[in-house]
């Protein structure tokens, strides 16, 4: 991408004297820029988009981290959020054992079609090959619950994403369990895969658009949790409309928290915000009853978010 | 120099759909990548032309059948023809299974002139399938490949022969399309030339070819070689090194395709690999194999451009299709393979031998590693994967119409998007993302779409106050509320609830049409899915995640 900016170069801009400081600044930053040949892979990071920026403590994607991304409900869809404006910038993204995922939704969020490609491992065995390939291949690596690594392997892996500067997101689902054994939240117990350097895990806490018999779903507000190696730093917090009713990634507005019924946001006891949590609709009483505390801290006071 | 040497190039219009069996008269198209490839002549006096998208073709043609593109049928096929044309020649050249060429000189010479060289295939082909209502196979025959092609096609009701000496002449009056029937790959360099008035191929042989390099690099070279009939034989084409063949023992021996796909992709990759070692590229390759009983049977592909490692696997695993056919595990073939065309006993030595090579002028990498680079390595990487899990494994998005979650994209194989780039000259890769709501279809699923599908869906009960299973009635009215699901043992309190959906497709066919019920709702673990009632069975459809 340096290269790129080779043309801009043009040579009255150099042979003029820029007076400005601010502009020979930026012109000299613009140089340095177009003559660097390398960057450490941890000084360099993969965009996403601006609603999560906030919320990741290096503000995008660090190449050749491990970014775990659970949670309830939502996970995938954040994953797939994820990988959308790096995709844009031309970055391909390989998602490789994640046969259920529906593509619809990933076109939906915004992923460019001819930047993915997906890798069916399927019952097959040489899952340790193919990741490596796919990390040489991809800068975005979608790694779903069908691979099954060794612990060793996951750690070459890692050095290599490394190496190569990629970033390995796996996506630990929860809809399966949580529907076929009876597991919940986050029980998504696979070890081999800890110690990622950013963690994300996605709780659904709004469902707008439908009622009781009536409407539609129009969109999902999640409550994204940031921890991890790199994470814990910030420990972000925060909510997230993924997507909104036109389709839009965004955080939410304060006021359409008491609306869709999730929350009402008051100020919390150091200044921060908090949100909380009304009991709306749930009250229908059947089995199984959620036991989500009333208050959630929803902007971390002290450390900031971000 | 000498000139271009005169070619009997042999066309099977829609083979695809040929290789299906299917009768000329019974409307049918082939489809890859929801895009039509190959048409029957009922579908296309009904106005279905290839590149027709699924829905457009059965718009224009209601009761066409759809069929997928099966290259290994299509292989399979083809192969009894080409047997018949050894009867004439010991150098056919296949390009893909429904087209075949080679040198007509040494054959019509013996023959007595390129009439009865002509005469004598058609006659061989009608012998192969068996009866002279067999598929329609048109017969070119030119000096070089590109005219003979082109004769070939133009060949309807019988051989189509171009005197020697009057190629360009030919070519001359015949529209600049024809370079983009011959290779897809000129799309936009065709694209250009109509728009630059270059409307016939004679208009471009008029021009400099510096000014045709100039312009449009080696490709508009090339192309303004084409239109004067010289294109056969490369000026830079090289005898290759005896040493860069490569062979591979199969023990126990292969008697079916998928018993030697492994091989396959090796050999291959090795192949490829001694010719990139040497700054080589290969344009033709031979393919060799030897049964148990001693048979040795050889058949030469050559490829428009070079020949990549994939494509010299596909065209290896098309080969040995053919070969093995009708003992893989892909059906019956479509015309039946008498015994004697088959190899006897199970394949022992598979040998590639590179036919006519050139310098590789390879791709000059960027030089900090631009955004070429990145491709490049995705595709080679991606490539490896393909070996080590096949090609079906490694696919790429292309949205299409549906109404159901999870029908708005299929997955295309990736080497096959590679191979045919998308419509319309990179128009759409260029603006960067689909359009994906071109077509709405009534009746689909209000955004956000689920993130993920089950398929098939997960068996569920969806149970109303006094826990018995919720009903759909004809007008789409529930029996009850919905007020809990039971999923494999654990049951989740309904918080809000939306439905039923009732969707009948396609009723007007008793065996594809469906009806369905859907209700969308949260449970109280936070989650919200898609729950279906289809024949009495409530499934997860789709889960919001």
């Amino acid at each position: 991408m340096a290269v790129a900016h080779s043309h801009d170069l043009s040579l009255p801009a150099l042979a003029t004297r820029i007076d400005d400081p601010a502009q020979r600044r930026a012109r000299v930053r613009q140089l340095a820029a177009t003559l660097a040949p390398v960057s450490l892979s941890n000084e360099r990071t993969l965009p996403v988009v601006p609603a999560l920026a906030e919320l990741l403590p290096a503000g995008g994607l660090a190449r050749g981290s491990l970014v775990s991304v659970g949670g309830s409900c939502g996970a995938v869809s954040l994953a797939l959020v994820l990988t959308v404006e790096a995709a844009r910038a031309g970055s391909w993204v390989v998602a490789v054992g994640l046969d259920e995922l529906n593509w619809e939704a990933a076109l939906a969020l915004g992923v460019p079609a001819e930047r993915v490609v997906v890798v069916r491992v399927g019952e097959r065995s040489a899952a340790t090959e193919v990741m490596a390939a796919v990390v040489d291949a991809a800068d975005v690596v979608l790694v779903g619950g069908d691979v099954v690594l060794a612990a060793s392997a996951v750690r070459r892996l890692r050095a290599r994403a490394r190496e190569r500067g990629s970033v390995l997101v796996r996506v630990q689902p929860h809809y399966v369990r949580a529907v076929g054994a009876g597991r919940r939240h986050g029980a998504t117990g696979d070890d081999r895969w800890d110690g990622a350097e950013l963690s994300l895990h996605a709780q659904a806490v709004g469902w707008p658009g439908l009622g009781q018999g009536w409407g539609h779903l129009n969109g999902r507000l999640l409550e994204v949790a940031v921890g991890g190696r790199r994470g814990s730093m910030g420990g972000g917090q925060g909510l997230l409309w993924l997507p909104d009713d036109q389709g839009r990634v965004r955080p939410p507005e304060p006021d359409e928290l008491s609306r869709v019924g999730v929350g009402r946001v008051e100020a919390g006891p150091a200044g921060g915000e908090r949100l909380t949590r009304l009991g709306g609709h749930r009250a229908t009483g059947l089995a199984g009853g959620r036991s989500v505390g009333p208050v959630v801290p929803l902007r971390p006071t002290g450390t900031g978010g971000r | 120099m000498a000139g271009p040497i005169r070619i009997l190039a042999l066309w099977c219009p829609d083979w695809p759909v040929v290789a299906w069996g299917v009768s000329a008269d019974e409307p049918a198209v082939v489809l890859s990548a929801n895009r039509v490839v190959a048409a029957t002549r009922a579908a296309r006096s009904d106005g279905v032309s290839t590149g027709l998208r699924r829905r457009e073709a059965q718009a224009r043609c209601p009761r066409v059948r759809l069929l997928d593109r099966d290259p290994a049928r299509e292989a399979r096929a083809f192969e009894p023809l080409v047997r018949a044309l050894d009867a004439v020649t010991p150098r056919v050249e296949l390009h893909r299974p429904g087209r075949a060429s080679f040198p007509a000189g040494p054959p019509a010479r013996h023959l007595g002139g390129d009439e009865s060289l002509a005469a004598r295939v058609m006659q061989l082909v009608e012998e192969a399938f068996g009866s002279a209502s067999g598929p329609e196979v048109r017969v070119g025959v030119a000096e070089g490949a590109f005219a003979a092609r082109t004769a070939a096609r133009r060949a309807v009701g019988g051989p189509l022969i171009v005197r020697p000496g009057t190629t360009p002449a030919f070519l001359a009056d015949l529209p600049v399309s024809q370079l983009r029937a011959d290779d897809p790959r000129r799309e936009e360099l065709v694209d250009l030339l109509e728009r630059l008035g270059l409307r016939t191929l004679g208009a471009v042989a008029a021009l400099d070819p510096a000014d045709m390099a100039g312009r449009f690099g080696a490709q508009g070279l090339e192309a303004w070689r084409l239109t004067w009939g010289d294109d056969d034989v490369p000026s830079d084409a090289v005898a290759p090194p005896a040493d860069l063949r490569v062979l591979a023992e199969l023990d126990p021996p292969a008697e079916r395709v998928d018993a030697a796909a492994f091989v396959v992709r090796g050999l291959a990759d090795e192949f490829h690999g001694a010719l990139t070692s040497r700054g080589l590229a290969c344009e033709s390759v031979v393919v060799v194999a030897e049964t148990e009983h001693g048979e040795r049977i050889e058949r030469c592909w050559r490829h428009e451009g070079i020949l990549s490692a994939a494509a010299v696997a596909q065209r290896l695993r098309w080969q040995l299709e053919g070969w093995l056919s009708g003992r893989g595990a892909g059906g019956s073939p479509a015309h039946r393979v008498p015994l004697a065309e088959r190899l006897q006993g199970g394949v022992v030595r598979l040998e590639l031998i590179p036919d006519r090579v050139v310098g590789a002028t390879g791709r000059q990498l960027g030089f900090w590693g631009g955004r070429d680079s990145a491709a490049e390595r995705a595709r080679r990487a991606l490539a490896r994967v393909e070996g080590l899990l096949g090609a079906d494994a490694v696919l790429m998005l292309e949205p299409a119409g549906g109404r159901a979650p999870g029908e708005g994209v299929v997955l295309v194989a990736y080497d096959t998007r590679q191979e045919h780039p998308r419509g319309s000259p990179g128009a759409q890769a260029k603006q960067g993302v689909f359009p994906l709501r071109v077509e709405p279809w009534p009746g689909r699923l209000p955004a956000p779409a689920p993130a993920v599908v089950h398929d098939p869906p997960l068996p569920a009960q969806v149970l109303d106050v006094s826990g018995r299973r919720v009903g759909v009635n004809g007008r789409g009215e529930p029996s009850a509320p919905p007020m809990a699901i039971q999923v494999g043992g654990v049951r989740l309190g309904i918080e809000s609830w939306a439905g039923p959906w009732p969707i009948d497709e396609r009723w007007w066919d008793a065996t594809e049409g469906r009806r369905r019920a859907r209700i969308q709702a949260v449970t109280d673990d936070g989650v919200a899915r898609l729950y279906t009632l289809e024949a009495g069975a409530w499934g997860v459809e789709a889960t919001y995640d």
